[in-house]
């Protein structure tokens, strides 16, 4: 298996998509800070009000950390259907014929890769977030919590990345997966969150948001969160059954 | 048998039968050439043979045991499948280093194989930009790899240009000198008449020969060429099946060369020439492999 991880390892570095995607994901979670300093709205009734003087607005800003999410779960899916795409799947199976230890090797190099990436983005925010703070009038800053944040946000990054790897191998045609997922987020999960809001919470964007203490990062929704055990178990809950499944569908497809 | 497919038989799901029924084996130490038209099943039998695809009955071992079966199988069987399966922004040698780790293989052994197929100095570039020529060499340099003792080549000689092909000629013999068992399909008997010993041939996913190339040339009609300014009296010999060609020549079947001088001696017929036709194996192929309806 150490083999297996050192060549997933290899193939993730000989490219250029983990750098194009930790950069992206960098700008955006920067951004998003920016935007949360500078920009949080008010209260209904009191837009003016200066709701960073609430702890919790501050505590926020923090957790954008987790929004790099969507770019970790996209290079997931790219590890893995890219191999179908460049059919380098033949040689990665002709040399590993057990084809679940394929799975299961890049699920352990990704989950490596995607706590790193945690790491950078808590780091970043960390130290973006409280040079800019300085600028503002703000309540003090909670550190307990912004401690807590980056123990969801690492949890959070590694499951969606073994989520992508799985959605990868499940639907194998690249532009199929990526554009699925990004609907199902962007769309699917929103409106289910807006419309139907006792649903939206149990679904595996609301568990990533509670496990980030994230309030109501896409604006929607007004229910109570989950706790975070229950969340962080909630969310191991989707990917365990995205892996299996992935594992299964593999083992079972014909490499034409 | 180090190779051996008995009564193997896939059915993809879109219910086409891709491979009916097929048995051969294939002798060590050996270059043998896999034969049939495009679309006949060959690339679909050695997927099954090397795990790739599972087939809907029957069994392709190597050594006795399947492909899935073999302990780090890339240092017993060397295969090549496609020219294009390689990441365009990756350079040839991360390629060779990525599958190198799952086996435990040193970057020393990288650098030969890129040697051995003439890569050395574009083992840095991006595959994006390699000819197809270049591509088919990278995918010999990954079956080469792991120093296997069986080399399965699909279309090898596919893309490749007259150079190129007779590159790839003298790589097959040298690894069959080297005592390493070779499998290679082509859909063109001339690409690896050189090379082989044995062939397999193939139509609509069935057997249709198996044996030495020599076999094959035996099996069919040997012809003499006969010229000469008179040879009516020849012509009309009792017993001969005669015909008389584009040039006047005559075009003897099924007898031999030294009977039909023998027969001129005694008659006292002059003759210019005296040949016996080599068949041309090409033909035979086509012959063997071509529907009866000519459908195909």
């Amino acid at each position: 298996m150490r083999n297996l991880i050192k060549s997933e390892f290899r193939k993730a570095f000989s490219t250029k998509l983990l750098w194009i995607l930790t950069l992206s994901a960098l700008g955006f979670v920067l951004l998003s800070v920016v935007l949360g300093v500078y920009l949080t709205p008010g209260p209904p009734g009191a837009e003016d009000a200066n709701v960073l003087l609430v702890p919790a607005a501050v505590t926020n800003i923090f957790s954008s950390a987790g929004s790099a999410s969507i770019f970790v779960i996209i290079l997931g899916i790219i590890a893995m259907s890219g191999e179908y795409r460049n059919q380098t799947i033949t040689s990665t199976f002709l040399a590993t014929p057990r084809r679940q230890s394929v799975i299961f090797a890049k699920v352990i190099a990704y989950s490596i890769i995607a706590f790193v990436i945690a790491v950078i983005m808590w780091v970043s925010v960390v130290v973006v977030a409280s040079l800019l703070l300085t600028t503002v009038e703000h309540a003090p800053i909670e550190w307990n919590a912004v401690f807590e944040i980056l123990g969801g946000t690492i949890l959070g990054l590694v499951l969606y990345a073994i989520l992508g790897v799985a959605i990868g191998a499940l639907i194998t045609n690249q532009v199929a997966a990526v554009v699925i997922t990004l609907v199902w987020i962007f769309v699917v999960e929103a409106l289910l969150t807006v419309f139907v809001d006792w649903l939206g919470k149990w679904l595996p964007g609301g568990a990533l948001n509670s496990i980030l203490q994230a309030t109501n990062t896409s604006g929607f929704g007004g229910t109570e969160a989950l706790s975070v055990p229950v969340a962080a178990l909630l969310l191991i809950g989707y990917t365990v059954v995205f892996a299996a499944a992935a594992v299964f569908t593999t083992n079972r497809k014909d490499i034409t | 048998m180090p190779i051996e497919v008995a009564n193997l038989t896939k059915t993809f799901g879109s219910g086409v039968t891709a491979v009916k029924d097929l048995s051969f084996s294939i002798a060590p130490g050996k270059v043998t050439g896999f034969l049939g038209p495009n679309g006949s099943g060959k690339t679909t039998t050695l997927r099954c043979l090397l795990g790739l695809v599972s087939q809907t009955s029957g069994t392709a071992t190597i050594d006795g045991v399947p492909y899935r079966e073999i302990e780090n199988p890339i240092t017993v069987v060397g295969a090549s499948l496609e020219a294009s399966g390689f990441h365009p922004a990756r350079s040839a040698r991360n390629h060779l280093r990525m599958i190198a780790a799952v086996a435990g293989i040193t970057d020393t052994r990288v650098d030969e194989v890129l040697h051995t197929v003439g890569l050395t100095a574009a083992g840095d570039r991006k595959v994006g930009g390699y000819s197809l020529g270049m591509r088919q060499r990278l995918a010999l340099a990954v079956a080469l790899l792991g120093s296997p003792s069986f080399l399965i080549l699909d279309e090898p000689a596919n893309g490749l240009d007259p150079e190129g092909i007779s590159w790839l000629r003298s790589f097959l013999q040298h690894q069959a000198g080297q005592g390493i068992t070779v499998l290679v399909s082509s859909h063109v008997l001339s690409e690896v008449q050189q090379t082989v010993d044995d062939v397999i041939i193939i139509r609509t996913g069935s057997l249709v020969y198996q044996g030495s190339l020599k076999s094959l040339s035996d099996g069919g009609p040997a012809e003499v060429i006969v010229r000469g300014p008179a040879l009516d009296k020849l012509k009309e010999t009792p017993g001969w099946n005669v015909r008389t060609g584009e040039h006047g020549e005559l075009i003897v079947s099924g007898v031999s060369a030294a009977e039909i001088g023998h027969r001129a001696f005694t008659e006292a017929v002059e003759l210019h020439e005296l040949r016996e036709e080599t068949p041309d194996l090409e033909a035979l192929f086509l012959g063997l492999t071509q529907s009866e309806g000519g459908a195909q």
